[in-house]
């Protein structure tokens, strides 16, 4: 049993309910959005403490759903899973490709361009929006989800990164013994890694996902029209604050948006616990 | 190798993007200004023929689906009337809005008609991104025959008129009418003295209620009229005024209130988030003047209320040196519009025509056109009335607008409140603040454009 | 044999080198360019030269503030939100019951990410009439009213419980580092009696390591970028307590037209944030065990 906790049902139940405890104190914020969903308009900021609202109302979700614009909110979901999905696919695909390149082939200027690609993560994307902005103005990808997603395919140095540290944990005889069996780099990433990234991989579509789920100034930069909007810009702009905000459908829609990005998680988090674990290699 | 091309390619393109994707001056001849490919393709800007269908973009702020809403309405009319015209309305929130038209400028993208309100019309008239409308006004396509130029003089800058005022605000000092009466205080009258006030608000307190908030710039600056003196200096280099004893008496009869806690704590106001989240709204104070509301906003707290608002003049303003009325915001024409003449079309519409009027209902400004009001009469609510009337005081005690706020008031409005905070978290005094202050506001203001 | 390596080795990193050219480096450049000039977005940029790197380290006391803030999140967030991913990981990768819950809960909050409803929701805890103070008033009689967020002394504090809360994606992570270590490590290590701070030292944190490296560098970038929290919660107050470095940047950039001293600044962090980094990725060597046995 990894991690060496020693079995005693006293110790165990302890570990049980303050576990518990924390859970609660760590989801309290969440709870506090969800029942202000449920809440009548100005009972959210007078009643801020009741946890339980005193007139419960799904008044908010079906005031949120109708969106804005003429497009209802269903519209935003949909336009955040293309985006989402796409994108979640072609960052694991090139992420994956590129760490490899990097951890397990050592070719010249391999450390110039590791180098470079960590740079890339130090400089604020604030100051690099103008210029990305003219670029794809100029290429006519603007008013289209086409920067949102088209980048994606082409890694991100954070992924990267955390591919490579992954794959520098798994011992070298692994490729030892695919190279003996015959195989080339494409052999040993695809036959031999690829199962044991799982976890790793795994961790970056999750990450991936909920990042590109709740990114809103890419849509604000480069989409213009209502009916292309993404669920974080919807949120963004139902919550702006100009004319009064209705902060009941703000938070419903909040939960709706955290919804999907939950299931993911949940759906794919065993996958990194069974992920194989390197059990029987020499080590 | 092709790292070496790439790099040299990547460096010629931005080299080239930048050149000619930066500066507002007379288009590359690039982009259109309706990238939906809506039909239209002439290149000049003579009046094209009624028959080709012309699609223009307007950019607007304000995302709840009322805001929307009444635009979409006003937009629908205006096509009615003018079925070879399209108009495709983009809406982003308030606080990323300009965000967004940089953006746009900066790629030579700004919608055909850009809305855009007081603060910013003179930064993006000197650089030369707007159309002066004057032609229009001649050609009586945009007609301001009959009205005050009280109302429209506000969007001239330097000679040019830059864009058409939607309709008019006013700053305001809500009050709670019930709550004053159950305590004993009179309405406001407009000779409503700064002595009042504090006696009043000590009133409130002794019923266990809040007076008001700490006040805000926007308070100052009307503070500043009263004695005379202005926020900025005429040609917008400098600050408007040279005592700094009026800086620091405003702050000394706060940190008084403060002391006698008949204003909120600051800790409070530091955290609202939100018109219908101040003290006032919520029903905890008497008087909502410190954070700087504006006559339009009333519908908000008729709402969180639950009942009818009181509308005041700031205290002090008896002798009508310090209140004004302000454009609530302008529509421009950007320079490189492709179709200026059914931009003004449109601007003019949404402005000056009852129909337009009608489905706005007063939401973003009061109109000024007297037909227009005159034709909204039976469709006018109760909030809308008391704001006509409200508007109709002010300008009874109200001196010129001062000058729209020079290209450094965001930068100087973060720095007031700065400033402002530490003043009233004991930091420093209200001497030491105003002294601070001019040195913080003036190396702003001093920068070359 | 060398130069067919190199060639795999450019093919297999091809995707990211040719989208670092596309649209990574260009930008780049041009903002390095702008760093020297001054630029209002709605006009063309002008050359100035060290001009805004002048008035940046000698003139602007809000400068200093911004790093300031910046440090001491860095200093104190980073670690403290570690330490609890750690710990939290190591729990949640033994035999609890639930353990799938607790796991999407710990992870739930950063889920919500830097949304205005964050803002909100803190405030409801660390607020004036938050529930922090209404714990305090009825568990320990305390009277007085304390805004933790907007009071100068509490407000960082509130901004890095903030980041502390959201460690769920460091957790997810070490969990995902933890797993690859084979448990017959550990078995091993009971059959020879060890105890449990022992197999930690020796068999936990010695095969963590890459992960915690990477962590430890994520960390850091990523404080020293830290946005969005400064923004919504605090909007940099009071009076710049909690004005991070690139909200200053986005304030500069983007409110008040400066981009030129905007992406002077961002440069200066640049150069600021690879000189930490650096000294992590030296000191490596001595700390940090691959499997693969290189680098």
């Amino acid at each position: 049993m990894a991690g060496g906790l020693k079995p005693g049902t006293l110790r165990s139940v302890g570990l049980h309910l303050f576990m518990l405890a924390f859970a609660c104190l760590m989801i309290y914020p969440v709870l506090w959005m969800l029942s202000s969903s449920l809440k009548e308009g100005n009972e959210i900021f007078v009643n801020a403490h009741k946890l339980i609202p005193s007139v419960w109302t799904f008044e908010n979700y079906a005031e949120g759903f109708k969106g804005y614009s003429g497009q209802s909110f269903a519209v935003f979901l949909k336009n955040s899973t293309i985006v989402t999905a796409l994108s979640v696919l072609g960052t694991v695909l090139s992420c994956t490709v590129v760490a490899y390149g990097f951890a397990r082939i050592g070719f010249k200027g391999a450390a110039f361009f590791f180098a470079c690609m960590m740079m890339t993560m130090m400089l604020p994307a604030e100051v690099l929006t103008i210029p990305q902005y003219i670029f794809f103005h100029k290429i006519g990808w603007v008013n289209t989800f086409a920067p949102l997603i088209i980048p994606s395919f082409f890694g991100t140095a954070f992924f990267v990164f955390l591919i490579v540290q992954f794959i520098r944990g798994l011992p070298v005889e692994l490729d030892e013994s695919a190279r003996v069996d015959g195989c080339g780099h494409g052999g040993i990433l695809f036959r031999i890694m690829l199962p044991l990234l799982v976890p790793a991989i795994i961790t970056v579509s999750i990450f991936k996902f909920y990042w590109t789920w709740d990114d809103f100034f890419s849509p604000l930069l480069y989409l213009t029209k209502p009916e292309m909007a993404t669920v974080a810009l919807a949120l963004k702009n139902m919550s702006d604050n100009s004319f009064g905000t209705s902060w009941g459908t703000v938070f419903a829609m909040s939960i709706v948006s955290l919804a999907p990005v939950f299931v993911v998680f949940v759906a794919l988090q065993k996958y990194i616990v069974e992920g194989i674990s390197t059990t029987g290699m020499k080590g | 190798m092709r790292k070496k091309t790439s790099l040299l390619g990547s460096a010629l393109l931005a080299t080239s993007v930048l050149i000619s994707g930066c500066g507002g001056s007379a288009g590359s001849g690039d982009s259109s200004a309706a990238p939906s490919g809506g039909a239209s393709s002439s290149a000049s800007a003579a009046p094209s023929d009624p028959g080709e269908k012309i699609t223009l973009r307007l950019t607007i702020w304000g995302s709840s689906p009322m805001t929307i809403g009444k635009n979409d309405a006003v937009i629908k009319k205006f096509e009615e009337l003018h079925p070879n015209i399209k108009i495709e309305s983009e809406n982003y929130a308030g606080d990323v809005y300009f965000d967004k038209l940089s953006v746009m400028a900066a790629s030579n993208n700004l919608p055909d008609i850009i809305r855009i309100d007081y603060g910013n019309i003179q930064n993006y008239a000197s650089k030369n991104l707007l159309l002066p409308l004057d032609p229009f006004v001649e050609d009586k396509t945009i007609n301001l025959d009959g009205i005050d130029p009280v109302h429209t003089e506000g969007g001239r800058i330097d000679g040019d008129l830059y864009g058409l005022n939607i309709g008019n605000n006013a700053p305001v000092m809500f009050y709670n009418p019930k709550m004053l009466e159950e305590a004993g205080i009179a309405a406001p009258t407009p000779d409503y003295t700064w002595e009042q006030y504090e006696k009043d608000m000590e009133t409130l307190q002794g019923k266990g209620l809040l007076g008001d908030t700490h006040m805000g710039m926007q308070v100052f600056a009307v503070w500043l009229r009263q004695q005379g003196a202005k926020l900025y200096g005429e040609a917008g280099d400098k600050l408007g005024y040279e005592d700094d004893k009026l800086f620091s008496d405003f702050f000394d009869i706060q940190l008084r209130w403060q002391k006698k806690g008949i204003i909120s704590p600051l800790g409070t106001e530091l955290e609202i988030k939100g018109l219908e989240d101040g003290p006032f709204a919520k029903g905890q104070a008497g008087f909502g003047a410190g954070l700087g509301y504006w006559s339009n906003q009333a519908d908000v707290f008729v709402e969180a209320l639950g009942g009818p608002v009181g509308y005041a003049l700031y205290p002090g303003s008896g002798d009508g040196k310090g209140m004004y009325i302000k454009p609530s915001f302008f529509h421009s024409i950007a320079k490189n519009s492709k179709h200026p003449k059914e931009a003004a079309q449109f601007i003019e519409f949404y402005t000056n025509s009852l129909e337009a009027g009608r489905e706005l209902n007063g939401y973003f400004g009061i109109p000024y056109k007297q037909e227009v009001i005159d034709g909204m009469q039976d469709i006018l609510t109760d909030t809308q009335k008391s704001i006509i009337a409200y508007l109709e005081t002010v300008r009874q005690h109200s001196s010129k607008i001062d000058n729209p706020e020079p290209a450094g008031h965001s930068e100087i409005q973060k720095l007031f409140k700065n400033v402002s905070d530490e003043i009233f978290f004991e930091k420093i005094t209200p001497a030491d603040g105003a002294a601070k202050f001019r040195e913080l506001a003036n190396a702003v203001l001093g920068k070359p454009k | 044999m060398r130069k067919y390596e190199t060639l795999q080795g450019y093919l297999y990193i091809s995707p990211w080198l040719i989208g670092f050219a596309l649209f990574t480096m260009a930008p780049m450049f041009v903002s390095l360019y702008l760093a020297f000039t001054r630029y209002d977005i709605l006009s063309s940029p002008q050359w100035i030269g060290f001009g805004n790197f002048k008035t940046m380290f000698t003139a602007d006391e809000r400068y200093w503030s911004a790093w300031k803030a910046t440090l001491t999140f860095v200093f104190v967030a980073i670690p403290l939100r570690l330490a609890f991913a750690l710990a939290v990981a190591m729990l949640l990768n033994t035999k609890l019951k639930l353990l799938g819950l607790f796991r999407a809960t710990f992870y739930l909050p950063t889920l919500i990410g830097g949304s205005v409803a964050v803002a909100i929701m803190w405030r409801q805890l660390f607020g004036t009439n938050g529930a922090l103070n209404s714990v305090l008033a009825a568990m320990f009689g305390v009277t007085e009213k304390v805004s933790w967020i907007t009071q100068p002394s509490t407000a960082m504090w509130t901004l890095i419980l903030l980041a502390v809360w959201q460690f769920g994606s460091a957790m997810l992570i070490f969990l995902a580092g933890l797993k690859q270590i084979p448990a017959s490590l550990y078995e091993a290590a009971d059959i020879d009696g060890a105890g449990r701070w022992h197999k930690f030292r020796k068999i936990t944190l010695p095969l963590l390591s890459p992960v915690l490296f990477f962590n430890l560098i994520m960390g850091i970038i990523n404080g020293f970028k830290v946005f969005t929290e400064g923004l919504i919660v605090t909007n940099g107050g009071p009076f710049d307590k909690t004005l991070f470095y690139v909200l200053y940047v986005y304030e500069k950039s983007f409110r008040y037209y400066e981009m030129g001293y905007g992406s002077a600044m961002a440069w200066v962090l640049l150069l600021t944030t690879a000189a930490f980094t650096l000294i992590v990725f030296a000191t490596s060597r001595s700390w940090v065990f691959y499997e693969s046995g290189r680098r």
